[in-house]
């Protein structure tokens, strides 16, 4: 048995006991909430957009307007001989013309189920599929279709991703952008809760200053305590995230959207996000502990 | 810390002190004291002893003027340096400044915790120096629920924990009775046979004429040898 108790070690400045030590938390909370949202829509529309670009980059159409032929008998077969010429060209993995039944799906939204059956100059469509990277020369294929079948159209459905993966890498960019500013406005919330709790202490601060601490061991008392509100806050904003996209899972499964990002995570996207309390916490001690002693050096 | 024994313990050269773009409150002090030594300040009240002290115990910077403390020019130090160097600075200040949430025994082992100290080496030597000060029973105290003499020792107790080169204390016995100044003074005489520099700022012309060191007077910002008869 000890020779007397020892007195519950404190902290020398009481940062834990501030109005702002528990407000704090809920701030940081409401911006790990938001900054998770704008992070996992940014990497679902990415990979997202991924999987529009591998599906059509390994693809192209050819249209053969219904005026290359006479009759409909010696249009199929100018089908068929296109389509022959095109499998064999490099880089052409297939090149299989759609048939009746698939082109009459495609169009029986707008034409309705006897879109074939009516008298319409409809043109037929070759599904090529590439081969290798997906990559094929279009050049080299547009100019053996102008010599085959003038007239035909090769549509490499390029120029219409490119723009769509041009927006949509704008949206990304833009939901990147807000987690930065949601930062930003955590590291001010930060400072100025630092400023305020260096008001309320600046005292015992100063005697700390005096009887020999240094600005690092000072600074280390706020920057702990920021550490500890930050994860608190961040775990709190993460855990509301987490039931937030639970609840939009379950409402997306019976859409069973197939155009639609997917909310279902990687486990690289999981850590990032299950990074995220941490990550506040780090950056609410960062910001404390540079505030803190940016200020100590007005001391002496 | 050099093992050659400087000079003085404390030098002023024609220190002065202003606040911000104000008159000067302190001017062209020259001080010397002797390492070991033991020395009274006295003045009138706005005198600016609790100044000069401050200049000593490096809470602010001179005016102008130059400041060497054990041999150290301290206008030539690095912040860091600084810091290291006023753990060899103990100072009693005239409001306590005690730390109210911490108990006794944390704000004497405070000093000690700062200079990375750990927890149970500096427990023997707290509890043997608040013991030193007659407070051993009050170690769990936290000090709103002790007397204004009690926070006196303790305040006194976390100036010597570090077995300081300098003493500084400002109007030690302004705030106790008469038994426990008696006290504090046997306190500082035992610090001083110790070796330590001591430097007393104080209003009391019996603790000045009971212990008989030399005096430095302040009047107008300015010292003088003597304060001027009763």
């Amino acid at each position: 048995m000890s020779l007397f108790r020892l007195p519950r070690p404190s902290p020398p400045v009481p940062l834990a006991r501030d109005f702002s030590s528990r407000l704090i938390p809920w701030i940081i909370a409401l911006m790990v909430f938001l900054a998770a949202l704008a992070t996992v829509t940014a990497m679902q529309v990415a990979r997202a957009v991924g999987r529009w670009d591998s599906g059509l980059s390994g693809s192209m159409t050819v249209q053969i307007p219904s005026a290359l032929a006479a009759t409909p008998a010696a249009l199929d077969a100018e089908v068929k001989r296109v389509a022959a010429l095109l499998a064999a060209a490099p880089g052409v993995a297939s090149a299989e013309p759609l048939s009746d039944e698939r082109l009459s799906a495609l169009l029986e939204p707008w034409l309705g189920p006897n879109a074939m059956a009516a008298d319409l100059p409809i043109p037929r469509l070759i599904d090529v599929r590439l081969a290798g990277d997906g990559r094929a020369d279009a050049r080299d294929l547009q100019r053996r279709l102008e010599v085959a079948a003038p007239g035909a159209v090769l549509d490499t459905h390029r120029a219409w991703l490119d723009r769509l993966v041009a927006y949509v890498y704008s949206l990304v960019w833009t939901a990147r952008v807000a987690v930065g500013l949601i930062g930003a406005a955590a590291v001010v919330t930060v400072i100025f809760a630092t400023l305020t709790r260096f008001s309320i202490h600046q005292g015992a601060i100063e005697l700390l200053h005096l009887i020999g601490a240094t600005d690092a061991y000072v600074a280390r008392q706020f920057q702990n305590q920021a550490f500890r509100v930050g994860f608190l806050g961040g775990l709190i904003g993460l855990a509301g995230a987490a039931l937030t996209l639970g609840l939009l899972a379950e409402a997306a499964r019976d859409l069973n959207p197939i155009w639609l990002p997917s909310l279902r995570l990687t486990l690289a996207e999981g850590l990032v996000l299950a990074g995220l309390p941490l990550a506040s916490g780090l950056l609410a001690g960062a910001t404390a502990q540079l505030t803190i002693r940016r200020v100590l050096r007005r001391m002496m | 810390m050099s093992d050659e024994t400087p000079a003085y313990a404390v030098q002023f050269e024609s220190v002065g002190l202003r606040y911000g773009r104000g008159p000067e409150i302190l001017r062209d002090l020259d001080v010397a004291l002797a390492p070991g030594s033991f020395q009274f300040v006295t003045g009138s009240s706005g005198a600016g002893k609790s100044s000069l002290l401050q200049l000593m115990y490096l809470a602010r910077p001179p005016s102008r003027g130059r400041i060497t403390l054990f041999g150290r020019d301290i206008g030539r130090m690095r912040r860091q340096d600084l810091a290291h160097f006023r753990r060899r600075i103990g100072v009693v200040f005239q409001d306590f400044r005690l730390l109210d949430h911490l108990t006794a025994f944390e704000n004497v082992a405070l000093p000690l915790r700062v200079a990375g100290v750990r927890d149970a080496e500096l427990r023997g030597h707290v509890r043997e120096l608040l013991d030193w000060v007659g407070l051993g029973d009050a170690i769990e105290a936290t000090p709103p629920t002790l007397s204004g003499g009690q926070k006196q020792r303790i305040a006194i107790a976390r100036a010597v924990i570090n077995r300081p080169d300098l003493l500084l204390a400002d109007e030690p016995t302004g705030n106790v009775d008469d038994r426990i100044a008696e006290r504090l003074l046997y306190l500082f005489e035992e610090l001083h046979r110790m070796g330590t520099t001591l430097v007393i700022a104080t209003h009391n012309r019996a603790l000045i004429e009971h212990l008989k060191h030399p005096v430095l007077h302040l009047a107008d910002g300015t010292l003088t040898g003597r304060p001027p008869p009763a």
